[in-house]
């Protein structure tokens, strides 16, 4: 119900100014402002391998759950998917700055806050977790 | 530790080449270690340990903590007794005799450990192959732990970090240990400070398994464990104190 109030007031405020004649117009298109379409975090694969572990439409919506998933397994019982982890994330998709070195989470060209900068929501992972790419491995690949 | 290295120390070993850490005793530990299938769960018939020899232990010498902070990622920042910690040296001596013994302490990987039994939120736990470690995810920042623990063992970190290890997440607010590397454990490796140890101070392995290098120095010296009155049964243990 939380998430409907705002729009509701959005509808209401409409109304009152514009008239009936158009809230359904704006009822029918809610978030199809012209500046939000135009602003919509579009995050691309930087990887060397081409392509994301799954599906882009399944990684906007389902991220959060696989890394929450796996850092029960993980780091409680040792089991450890191959792919399914931070690091990797990192590597595939680390944004290089002008010099060629991949800008950490609190520059706003970091993969992650394409989505998160725009949304406005707070990620902890970086507080402990790396946010570039470490091993000589993936900095030579990225720069290929 | 990498695939060609223990090739070789198997290779070494087989050929006779068993690197003596006391009369009798040989390090062979390492090499016993087999890598955990990356996708199956940690195994309780496992138990990790170290042995530690502190009559080879030189005074003086830090390699094992230097190994342990290049390794992990931690350094100092300056704030004396609040440092992160996760490996000291101590020196001790009889104030009668004046001999002195010098030792590395950190976390003694206890079966039925304090500061397990002090978390409000299940963020230290005791893994089912003997390593005990901090989840961060999990960890509040209260700080019972460093309290509950008899080794000083635990530190909290107090400053902002963003030149972590990939495989050492570390940040403010959480308070952390030594984990006995278990990253490098689950890949068939032993912690840095044992490899570090130029004196060969330090053997690591399976206490659970008899034909480990560990399980046999254990049953020909007699080893002590710190502060043994407190029955905690300590993965971590001392030759020569
Ligand atoms: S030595 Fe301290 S930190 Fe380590 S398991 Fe024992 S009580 Fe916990
Ligand atoms: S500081 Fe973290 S690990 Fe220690 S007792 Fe509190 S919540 Fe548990």
């Amino acid at each position: 119900m939380r998430v409907f109030r705002p729009f509701l007031l959005f509808i209401a405020v409409a109304a009152v100014l514009v008239g009936a004649g158009t809230m359904l117009a704006v009822a029918e298109t809610p978030a199809a402002g012209t500046t939000l379409a135009s602003a919509e975090p579009m995050p691309t694969a930087s990887a060397s391998s081409g392509h994301c572990i799954m599906p882009t439409p399944f990684m906007r919506r389902n991220h959060m759950q696989l890394l929450m998933h796996d850092r029960r397994t993980e780091v409680h019982q040792g089991v450890r998917e191959q792919g399914h982890n931070l690091e990797d994330c990192m590597n595939c998709h680390a944004v290089r700055d002008e010099q060629g070195r991949a800008v950490p989470i609190t520059d706003s060209r970091h993969f992650c806050n394409k989505c998160h900068g725009s949304a406005a929501v707070a990620i902890d992972c970086f507080s402990c977790h790396r946010s570039t790419p470490e091993s000589g491995r993936a900095n030579a690949e990225a720069s290929r | 530790m990498n695939t060609d290295r223990r090739t070789f120390l198997k290779t070494a070993i087989a050929a006779g080449g068993a690197i003596t850490i006391a009369p009798g005793v040989f390090l062979v530990a390492e090499a016993e270690a087999e890598a955990k299938p990356a996708e199956e769960p940690f195994s309780p018939k496992q138990r990790w340990g170290l042995l530690i020899d502190s009559s080879r232990c030189r005074a003086g010498c830090s390699s094992c903590v230097e190994a342990c902070q290049k390794e992990q990622g931690w350094h100092s920042d300056n704030l004396g007794a609040a440092d992160p910690q996760w490996i000291r040296k101590v020196e001790a001596s009889d104030p009668r005799t004046g001999v002195s013994i010098s030792l590395p302490v950190m976390c003694q990987h206890c079966a039925h450990p304090p500061c397990v039994d002090v978390c409000p939120t299940g963020a230290s736990f005791r893994r089912v192959d003997g390593i005990v470690q901090v989840d961060r995810h999990l960890c509040i920042g209260c700080r019972y732990c460093m309290m509950a623990c008899p080794y000083r063992a635990r530190s909290f970190v107090h400053e902002n970090i963003d030149d972590q290890r990939t495989h050492t997440p570390r940040g403010k607010g959480c308070v952390e240990a030594c984990n006995l590397c278990s990253h490098r454990v689950d890949t068939g490796g032993g912690p840095a400070c044992a490899e570090a140890c130029p004196e060969g101070a330090m053997t690591f392995g399976d206490l659970n398994d008899p034909n480990s290098a560990i399980s046999q120095a254990l049953h020909k010296h007699h080893a002590v464990q710190l502060r043994p009155e407190l029955k905690l049964d300590n993965g971590v243990q001392y030759l020569g104190i």
